[in-house]
């Protein structure tokens, strides 16, 4: 398994790299670090036009790297790699194309909040377009050296589509040798002032909602391979935060959430309700590709 | 297999209240202790003001003053009487139940299950009616706001319905073709709906406060083209012309229950629940008098049949100005629009209530996963409510919700009574005073109007209860979840 690092001498480039290790261990994979820098103007001419320009940007992202492979050491195989690009979703998407990864892992946007995800320029593209699962990780997440993935969660809802997702989170489980929680969340903010349906209305339809999902969770579970770590989970709260904040999380999870069926098959896309959790998330998250049925 | 109940049984079979507080409870009380929301008196009375004004009143004067002549103003304070006795009645039944839900969901804990599902019907002429009737006197402003905007309305053909009513008898004719702004409102609050949004306190706050600034705005400005002669001949169709505007007026009164279902989520509700209606009853009242006796001064009686948007009307031919018309117009609009949202509101989640009960097909519960919203009893409720806004006149649709309205509060009183009888041990958060002159009283002053409706809206009345009689025989009887239950145990 391949993960690909979308690196940066920063502290989002720090925290993508620590989860890249930390799921690439999980795995027995390895590992491609690379730093996008921009083209310069590489063609040939008398004034040597931007070839300082040049130098200066490999000097920078070959000192990137060197600080890169200080983080890594010899624990998992890796790959260091800097290349020019017009933008760097591009460069990203091309190297992860001709080296096969797996998986692209980017750090949060600088400007997240502290222990959640904000998706910046660069993610955000990825999030709407990308052909292979992306992992985010919150901003500042720093697992010790010796963290290890321990869990993954997978966000479904009782809809038809989430047992793709499942099925691609469990097969997931299975080459990371982790358990697979399917979680399901049950937000009600929706109560209505005045009413005459009375104020415990918004209650009534969580509730049915909560039976929906564990039903849903059922039918999931069913139709996954036998698997005795399979377990379920309702995240139940007012506000999607109360519901985040509702279930324990391990340190060393994190969750995965499909893509929207308005997204074109096989791309992540990123959906309303996925959108709510990543923004929450305090742990790590795995965007999927729109599976097949 | 066991015999199945009698059918007397299953009509009087309730609702344990273990069940419904499951139901209504938050999933965090299991765990930890019910969570209180904790309403305050003042919050409390301004969702009682903010559910009434809007239903009504910007409407309800081109239809009475005819029958009333200003004696109308007679007729509000009765209707208001009658609003007051009704919701204190209604108050102690809910406090009988640890959870806030619709009178339906009382009436089926304490009641039983036939009556329930009548109270059910009622409370549909009360919603799904009451906001059809909203919406097309919604239309009359919005398109008062065109007029006045870009110098011509709507056709009138998209603008009326096409069945009239003559004597509150309907048949075809006029040049309407359908109601046009109306269908389009209830449509894009079913879509709000959908897509979930809410109107939280804050924004009825805000609501109250557009709503309390136009009237305000309104008794202003009429107070200062008052004439004593318009007032004359005060009465002059008697005390029946009185009587019968009544009934009709009881709709703008219409959405004061909203106080008494908040239960056990007011603070002190033993204290706070008599004191918001009754402060929200007072307030109301003295608005509606107001911009009643304000608006019969500025013009004569005969004026006000058929008049389309009739405050900003009365505004725009008192002043000989446009903007203190735009002015009201635009915030009727407004407020009236959320008036519509939360009717709604409240009649999707009483349909969901009873479809998870077992009374109404499954389709009405299903929450989709995609805007984790009763999508499909939205969509089902708002093509009911938008074809009925499209076709029918609002004369006809404030009686009908005015019927149902209080049939609904005369078997609430009573059940108050039966239920002082049958459980005097239950506990009650609120007991009404005076017992039992006050339910008594409730439930006469509720006849008294209800005898005023026209013949054609018990016609109506008759044959929506046969509907759902018919309905609850073929259908709810046998897939109620108590009947479920019933079988199961031994």
């Amino acid at each position: 398994v391949k993960f690909l690092i979308g690196y940066s001498a920063d502290s989002g480039g720090t925290e993508a790299l620590a989860l890249g290790l930390q799921l690439a261990r999980a795995a027995g994979g390895s590992l491609i670090v690379c730093t996008i820098v921009p083209e310069t103007w590489g063609h040939p001419s008398m004034a040597r036009v931007d070839a300082e320009y040049a130098r200066f940007l490999d000097r920078h992202a070959q000192k990137a790297l060197g600080k890169a492979r200080a983080q890594v050491g010899a624990r998992v195989p890796a790959a260091y790699l800097c290349r020019a690009a017009p933008a760097v979703r591009e460069g990203l998407l091309e190297i992860a194309e001709r080296e096969a990864a797996d998986c692209i892992v980017l750090g949060s946007a600088r400007a997240a909040p502290r222990g959640h995800i904000r998706a910046g320029s660069v993610n955000t593209g990825f999030l709407h377009t990308a052909p292979l699962p992306i992992a985010l990780t919150p901003h500042g997440y720093a697992p010790g050296p010796a963290a290890k993935l321990c869990r993954i969660t997978c966000a479904v809802s009782p809809a038809a589509e989430a047992i793709q997702t499942a099925r691609y989170a469990h097969r997931l489980c299975g080459r990371l040798e982790v358990p697979l929680r399917l979680m399901t969340f049950v937000v009600r903010d929706r109560q209505m002032y005045p009413t005459g349906a009375g104020y415990d209305a918004e209650n009534l339809v969580a509730n049915q909602w909560r039976a929906q999902a564990t039903e849903g969770q059922h039918r999931i579970a069913a139709a996954l391979p036998q698997d005795p770590h399979v377990t379920t989970g309702i995240a139940d709260g007012r506000t999607w935060k109360a519901a985040f904040e509702s279930v324990p999380w391990k340190s060393g999870e994190i969750i995965a959430v499909g893509s929207s069926n308005l997204g074109p098959l096989l791309r992540v896309f990123l959906g309303a309700n996925a959108t709510k959790i990543v923004r929450h998330a305090t742990i790590p998250c795995l965007i999927l590709p729109r599976q097949g049925a | 297999v066991t015999e199945p109940p009698a059918f007397l049984s299953r009509l009087l079979r309730k609702k344990p209240i273990e069940l419904l507080a499951r139901d209504m409870g938050g999933a965090e009380d299991a765990e930890h202790k019910h969570l209180k929301r904790g309403i305050t008196l003042f919050q409390l009375t301004m969702f009682g003001i903010g559910s009434t004004i809007g239903t009504g009143i910007f409407f309800v004067l081109s239809e009475t003053v005819p029958t009333a002549g200003p004696a109308v103003i007679v007729s509000f304070l009765i209707a208001g009487l009658v609003a007051g006795l009704t919701a204190l009645c209604y108050a102690e039944m809910a406090s009988m139940i640890p959870v806030s839900g619709s009178s339906y969901s009382y009436a089926y804990a304490t009641l039983g299950e036939g009556v329930a599902f009548f109270v059910a019907c009622c409370l549909i002429l009360e919603y799904g009616i009451s906001a059809a009737a909203v919406a097309v006197g919604w239309s009359g402003y919005l398109n008062k706001v065109f007029e006045i905007v870009f110098g011509s309305g709507l056709p009138a053909g998209l603008l009326t319905a096409p069945l009239v009513a003559d004597g509150y008898r309907l048949h075809f004719g006029g040049e309407g073709i359908l109601n046009l702004p109306a269908v389009i409102l209830v449509l894009l609050c079913a879509l709000l709906l959908i897509r979930g949004a809410t109107e939280s306190a804050r924004a009825n706050a805000i609501m109250v406060l557009v709503k309390l600034g136009i009237l305000a705005m309104f008794i202003l400005i009429a107070a200062t083209g008052f004439t004593v002669v318009n007032l004359r001949p005060f009465a002059p169709h008697g005390f029946a012309g009185v009587s019968a505007a009544a009934g009709t007026i009881f709709f703008t009164f219409v959405g004061l229950d909203a106080v008494s279902t908040a239960g056990e989520e007011v603070e002190n509700p033993k204290r706070n629940l008599p004191l918001a209606i009754i402060a929200a009853l007072v307030i109301v009242t003295a608005l509606y008098v107001l911009v009643a006796v304000t608006a019969l001064g500025v013009q004569p009686a005969a004026e006000f049949g058929g008049q389309e948007a009739g405050l900003a009307t009365i505004l725009q031919n008192l002043t000989g100005h446009d903007w203190p018309a735009l002015v009201l117009a635009c915030g009727a609009v407004v407020s009236v629009f959320s008036v519509t949202l939360v009717v709604l509101y409240g009649q999707t989640r009483i349909l969901f209530a009873m479809s998870r009960d077992g009374l109404l097909p499954e389709l009405f519960y299903r929450v989709d996963p995609h805007t984790l919203s009763p999508v499909a009893c939205t969509v089902v409720v708002a093509v009911f409510v938008a074809c009925i806004a499209a076709f029918i006149p609002d004369a006809v649709l404030w009686e009908l919700t005015s019927m149902g309205t209080l049939v609904a509060f005369m078997v609430v009183s009573t059940g108050v009574i039966i239920l002082r009888h049958t459980r005097p041990d239950m506990p009650r958060g609120f007991r009404v005073p005076f017992y039992p002159v006050l339910p008594l009283l409730s439930i006469v002053s509720c006849l008294y109007l209800v005898s005023n409706l026209n013949p054609a809206t018990y016609e109506l009345f008759a044959v929506w209860l046969v509907l759902g009689g018919v309905f609850y025989l073929a259908y709810g009887v046998r897939h109620s979840r108590l009947e479920r239950a019933g079988r199961r145990a031994p």
